[in-house]
């Protein structure tokens, strides 16, 4: 091939369809000037070259020249299109010559990790979050109730604590939650779920809390403890944080699986799993440390939060590793127990 | 996208005038020329190219994926084309992935919402099938000859929602002959050079696949739920609950079942499609076998899984090979007589959204 930037003259073989039926001729196509000319059986024809619309070049696979009257010529050789057609498709052009090497192929190996890596751990996060600040306060609350009364309809029933202990409850919580910003947005709820002992915020300042779990409380202030943990995933927006990412993850993994579904189906759960429970670690330490301060700015110590997450720990690792509750979907119970008790000990030497 | 939709294109597309002496039909095998190593190189520069992007990329990354796979997909010494072009599927795309998440999120919010927006999706699915198949057939062709797929919404709708209230009236036995009537309707919808596909199977070849299936399945369910939860729960203390990976991997038993069980119907299915559809005169015979198709997906879950993704290129090639390997078309004459009709664009976003939400095309 010529590198003079005119083109050279150098001639290809090719089958020639006439746009009109299925049947091939084959063509010896050779350039001329700024033109194609064709000749093949019972087939003369010169064509402007720009006239001629290519097929970017891709693997070995044959290259398709359109020509005007609606005819194609089907060719193998990629070369010879290459240097009859310049400055055509440019992006696929360069893809192509990427595509053609393996430092290419080893440098798109780590970008795609890396990419993927800060898209997941950093991009994505952030993107959901600034949403997540724009979603009015009204919608959060519809969520809650929507949540409420599903829960209510599946496992929650009426609270069988004595009416005294849940307003004593209710109106600890509701001191505690007085100089909160935007405090009187929270209340708490007490129901019934059998032997679970658990508690959470919904979205809209809910915060429920089981019968079991309230029989544990050996003190108001281990109740606070727990209330203090669940408004700060509230207040961090943990949950529509949580639900904007999740939902991310599943678009684009539905449209990634796209392309993959051909070879596995199973292929695409896996990561996504993994970066949701990736997700709900961080968010119950950010809520721990929040309950860590808040204890501490109303005079009670963390040591509360390490005593309650003791309790639960014992609970449930007597069923062996089964029952999601409370303890398990959060990150190891012994490290948050010994971080509530270093809370603990900043608080005393306060 | 793989060769089996390009197949699935020929197979719905290959028709054929009445031969003039009946010759013995002459076999072509279809033969996949893809190679691995070629195509990796193709699949991770144009997958960096798409996460760098955020994802603006696939639309480009998508044509020459479907190009790739079409191109190496032969017939009769011809490879198929595929035509579409990225701006349009671009914009289906955003379409297809805005309508996606707001159902997603919708559930978050508001369950009626939720219900409300699959209602509609459920409505419109017809309407996406009829695009998809239109689009997909519009932009694949064979010696420079497009497909066509003319099928009516109204029958659309008659077959892919009217009638899948059969499904829950006959306790599900029904579900066989709903899925021929789809086939069906794919099928001898689809034009090439001129010609009508026709489908000469009835109702009754899809029944013994679709029974057989739900009478393994049926029996998997009672052996996994009461055999093996028998044995899990009497290897423990009574009071107490099995740990947890044993009863992740009794369920994933469960999973396993069910997809080998997806993979024979699958297989079946596309076997008896093929080798009932004619395009006047040619015929196909497709000789997929249920065995080889399971390792075939097992080998490739394990292969991605243990090469954290690597080796998808290579589980796809290795896919396309084995179909097309089992795949034949028998000439009836001459491959010359097809002629070109007119036919105009095709949006994208029908196709776009029934990749999203999954429409069952029955290919």
């Amino acid at each position: 091939m010529s590198s003079d930037g005119i083109t050279s003259a150098r001639v290809f073989s090719g089958l020639y369809y006439n746009g009109r039926d299925a049947k091939a001729v084959e063509v010896e196509c050779e350039s001329d000037g700024g033109a194609l000319r064709l000749s093949g059986v019972d087939l003369q024809q010169r064509i402007e070259l720009s006239h001629i619309a290519v097929t970017p070049r891709l693997g070995r696979t044959q290259r398709i020249l359109s020509l005007p009257d609606g005819a194609q010529i089907h060719t193998g050789d990629n070369d010879a299109v290459d240097a009859l057609f310049r400055r055509r498709n440019v992006l696929e052009t360069l893809v192509d010559r990427l595509e053609r090497h393996w430092r290419a192929a080893v440098a798109s190996v780590l970008i795609t990790i890396t990419a993927l890596a800060l898209f997941f751990t950093v991009g994505l996060p952030w993107l959901a979050d600034r949403v997540a600040q724009k979603i009015p306060l009204s919608v959060e609350r519809a969520m809650g109730e929507q949540a409420l009364s599903m829960l209510k309809r599946l496992a929650l029933e009426e609270s069988t604590l004595p009416a005294e202990r849940r307003a004593a409850l209710r109106a600890r919580f509701e001191d505690f939650a007085r100089d909160i910003p935007g405090g009187d947005e929270y209340h708490v709820e007490f129901f019934h779920a059998g032997e679970m002992a658990n508690a959470f915020a919904l979205p809209g300042g809910t915060i429920v809390f089981t019968d079991a779990i309230v029989q544990m409380f050996a003190s108001d202030d281990e109740f606070l403890a727990v209330a203090a943990h669940e408004i700060g995933h509230e207040e961090h927006r943990h949950l529509m944080r949580l639900i904007l990412r999740d939902s991310a993850i599943v678009v684009i993994g539905t449209l990634f699986a796209g392309d993959v579904a051909s070879a596995s189906t199973l292929v695409v759960a896996i990561p996504t799993f993994l970066l949701q429970n990736h997700y709900t670690r961080a968010f119950e330490a950010d809520a721990d440390e929040y309950a860590f301060s808040a204890l501490a700015a109303h005079g009670i110590s963390p040591q509360a939060f390490a005593d309650v997450m003791r309790k639960l720990d014992a609970k449930y690792s007597k069923v062996k590793d089964s029952t999601p509750a409370y303890a398990s979907t959060h990150p190891p119970t012994a490290e948050r127990i010994q971080r509530a008790e270093e809370a603990a000990r900043r608080f005393k030497e306060r | 996208m793989s060769a089996v939709e390009v197949a699935s294109g020929a197979g719905a597309g290959a028709a054929w005038s009445e031969p003039a002496i009946a010759p013995h039909p002459v076999e072509h095998r279809f033969e996949f020329s893809g190679d691995a190593r070629e195509y990796f190189r193709i699949w991770i520069v144009n997958l960096a190219l798409s996460v760098v992007t955020l994802g603006i990329y696939s639309a480009w990354a998508k044509v020459r994926t479907n190009r790739y796979f079409y191109a190496n997909t032969w017939v009769a010494n011809s490879p198929f084309q595929y035509l579409a072009q990225p701006i349009p599927i671009l914009k289906g795309r955003i379409i297809a992935v805005a309508i996606f998440g707001s159902y997603v999120l919708s559930g978050h919010f508001s369950a009626k919402l939720q219900l409300a927006l699959a209602a509609v999706v459920a409505l419109v699915a017809p309407w996406m099938v009829v695009r998809g198949l239109r689009f997909h057939a519009r932009y694949s062709a064979w010696r420079s000859l497009n497909f066509r797929f003319v099928g009516t919404y109204g029958d659309a709708y008659i077959r892919y929602l009217l009638m899948a209230f059969i499904i829950p009236l006959t306790l599900g036995f029904g579900y066989a002959y709903v899925k021929f009537q789809q086939r069906q309707f794919v099928v001898t919808g689809h034009r090439y050079g001129g010609k009508e596909f026709k489908f000469e199977a009835t109702a009754g070849d899809f029944f013994p696949p679709y029974l057989a299936a739900m009478g393994l399945g049926f029996l998997w369910i009672v052996f996994v739920f009461f055999v093996l939860f028998a044995w899990l729960m009497s290897s423990h203390e009574a009071g107490e609950l099995p740990a947890h990976w044993r009863i992740y991997s009794v369920v994933g038993l469960e999973y396993l079942g069910f997809f080998l069980i997806g993979i024979y119907v699958v297989s079946r299915i596309t076997n008896l499609v093929y080798n009932k559809a004619e395009l006047a005169g040619h015929r196909f015979i497709s000789t997929l076998g249920a065995r080889e198709m399971m390792w075939l997906y097992a080998g490739n879950t394990l292969a991605i899984l243990c090469s954290l993704g690597m080796l998808i290129p290579w589980a796809m090639i290795r896919m396309a090979k084995y179909r097309a390997a089992h795949l034949s078309l028998f000439v009836n004459g001459d491959l010359d007589a097809f002629v070109a009709e007119a036919s105009g664009e095709e949006g994208a976003t029908g196709a776009e959204m029934d990749m999203l939400f999954d429409v069952d095309l029955g290919f």
